[in-house]
């Protein structure tokens, strides 16, 4: 079993990481949290862990498929709050600031267009996963994983710039 | 070869370039496909292009933690730069603009969604609360709460004894008589609480047509029932229209035009035979369709084996009550200890898949929960709690103090030991409880009273 001194070591490196990938993955930050820290659990019933970081990404990968409904709900119901939030919201926004909210919306609209295999292969390497540890944790085979990258990274460009030409053409 | 120009089915495809690019080729595979590049002007232009997929996917990624400020209601604006690590412990922020920190709703860890459905739950609370009410209150107060839930001057309050009644608003004795006799016949079938008012009138015996449900949904049921009863009792006093309202639990209560209470208006004595019929069995399909999914109020004690187990700052044994509601939904929940007093934890019960459960702990700057197995019997899980502001540095001492329970006496033995030694040269937490990862177990319980 993991010792809680090597699952504190874990936590220590790895728990900031989790919850970054986690959060671009699910939009949600308190998900996000929570599967991070459903996963240091799951980490504590391992006899041992070869691989820390890919077993640790793969397994919060797994929950988030798992609980993908529920947190498509989550996230449907956030939006809207926010949409309302936002339109009730006693601050007048900037113009900079509403380009970023703008860039937010689009980059997880587009980031949601993806295949869930190349959202996650992106997203792990987004967080410096090496193309090791992103077979391992995806079960795919070392060479594929740099097809698998360039194919998600041209899909999410390709998906983000006709985001934002519909995105212009409305405002216009 | 290096030195040779590559052919056309030699040149690199585009995984192989973003491999090269994200540095994962071998040494020996680097150098060739480098030497390629610099004689191929194809190649060259797909690995510009490739440069700047990979820069773009980069900046679009990002764009995901940028949450720009503004877009919050005003309130909120103030508790913006109160901070950027929100529960990771470190100076990134997840989720958060560095420049301003962290926002309130992260930090209370109260999202919008669940702040509208908390409120949503209290008022259905409240609403359950006041019906509930009218079992066991003196008769005149609950009389007037029954009657008229909308009008009530009961003040609010959880506990479900000592409501104050108002005595100074006028009383239909005909209205009294009929509530206190139903409310007779609902204590009879209910034994969670006893009536602290006035002694009520000997109730006549239950109706042999209607059996005593039983568990927390029967409750309700029997609320329902209660009201139901209620409303044909007194149909000579009240409009035999009156609207129906169903509380969460699924008891049905009638709700009494505000125009028609206390005012000894006489409906029409002979309400239809058929109607009242009708009414019935409406109300007792609406009551068995609901009360299906509806649970009522239910207690847990939690326990841990582990010494000085805590779940944020408060001890074990904790007992977990939680709200009414539906089965599959998730549900608000007040941490209790076992004699009942209310702590400062509160936590939201959450069905998950295979029967399991999450407990989310809800406490302004700790963040935790218990996951529970499925029942048999008993549920056993885990419980983990920390202090927000200090993940980093409470985990390495948490973790070398605190004692385990497991079945490997050995290791326990030595982790016991270690922690004599790590202690001291850990760095000293920061306020508040370490983080701790403890074995529960948890089983249900009747609510204690406080």
């Amino acid at each position: 079993m993991v010792t809680p001194e090597r699952l504190a070591v874990l936590f220590k490196t790895y728990h900031t990481p989790l919850v970054r990938f986690l959060t671009r993955r699910l939009g949600d930050r308190d998900e996000a949290e929570e599967i991070a820290q459903e996963t240091f659990v799951r980490a504590l019933k391992q006899e041992t862990i070869a691989s820390e970081r890919s077993w640790l990404f793969a397994v919060a990968s797994n929950l988030v498929r798992d609980d993908a409904r529920r947190a498509a709900r989550e996230r449907k119901r956030h939006d809207l709050i926010r949409v309302r939030e936002e339109a009730e919201s006693a601050v007048e926004p900037e113009p900079t600031t509403m380009e970023r909210e703008e860039d937010r919306v689009l980059a997880r609209q587009a980031i949601e267009m993806l295949g869930e295999r190349d959202r996650e292969a992106l997203l792990m390497r987004e967080e410096g996963l090496g193309y090791e540890e992103i077979a391992e944790a995806l079960d795919l085979s070392l060479a594929s994983v740099g097809t698998t990258l360039s194919r998600a990274r041209r899909r999410l460009m390709e998906a983000y710039e006709s985001l934002q030409q519909e995105h212009s053409a409305k405002r216009a | 070869m290096t030195d040779e120009p590559m052919d056309a089915a030699e040149h690199p495809d585009e995984g192989l370039i973003h491999a090269w690019l994200d540095d994962a080729l071998s040494a020996a595979e680097a150098q060739r496909l480098a030497a390629h590049v610099r004689t191929c002007a194809a190649c060259q232009a797909r690995v510009a292009e490739a440069r700047g997929l990979i820069a773009g996917a980069s900046r679009i990624v990002a764009a995901l933690d940028d949450v720009a400020p503004g877009t919050r209601p005003g309130w909120a604006q103030s508790a913006v730069s109160q901070g950027g690590a929100a529960g990771t412990g470190g100076p990134s922020s997840i989720g958060a603009d560095p420049a301003r920190g962290g926002s309130l709703w992260r930090l209370l860890r109260v999202t919008p969604g669940r702040a509208a459905l908390a409120a949503t739950i209290l008022v259905a609370i409240g609403i359950t609360l006041t019906y509930e009410r009218t079992a066991v209150d003196s008769a005149p107060s609950a009389a007037k709460v029954a009657v008229n839930p909308r009008q009530s001057d009961v003040p609010a309050t959880t506990s479900p004894e000592g409501a104050a009644g108002d005595a100074s608003k006028p009383r239909d004795a005909l209205l009294d008589s009929a509530v206190a006799r139903n409310l007779a016949m609902a204590q009879g079938q209910r034994s969670v609480q006893a009536a602290t008012g006035p002694a009520v009138p000997v109730a006549p015996p239950p109706s042999t047509t209607l059996q005593a449900p039983a568990g927390a949904a029967g409750e309700a049921v029997a609320l329902g029932r209660a009201a139901d009863e209620a409303r044909r009792e007194s149909a000579p006093v009240i409009a035999d229209r009156a609207p129906a309202r169903r509380d969460v639990t699924g008891a049905t209560a009638s709700v009494m035009p505000e125009s028609q209470v206390g005012t000894g208006v006489t409906a029409p004595q002979a309400a239809p035979a058929a109607s009242a019929e009708r009414q019935r069995a409406e109300g007792a399909a609406m009551m068995a369709k609901t009360s299906a999914n509806a649970v009522g109020k239910s207690c847990l004690l939690i326990e841990s084996a582990d010494a000085d187990a805590r779940w944020a700052d408060q001890p074990f044994p904790l007992v977990l009550a939680i709200d009414p509601g539906t089965a599959d939904a998730p549900r608000d929940a007040a941490v209790l200890t076992p004699a009942g007093e209310v702590t400062s934890l509160r936590a939201q019960w959450a069905p998950r898949s295979g029967d399991s459960v999450l407990v989310r702990l809800r406490r302004i700057g700790y963040s935790g929960s218990i996951v529970l197995g499925p029942f048999a019997g008993t549920r056993s899980g885990t419980a983990i709690s920390s202090n927000v502001a200090s993940l980093e540095e409470t985990v390495t001492t948490a973790y070398g103090t605190q004692a385990r329970g497991r079945a490997d006496a050995g290791r326990a033995e030595s982790r016991r030991a270690a922690p004599a030694a790590a202690a001291p040269a850990a760095a000293p937490p920061a306020a508040g409880p370490p983080v701790r990862q403890l074995r529960v177990t948890a089983r249900s319980i009747g609510c204690p009273q406080p």
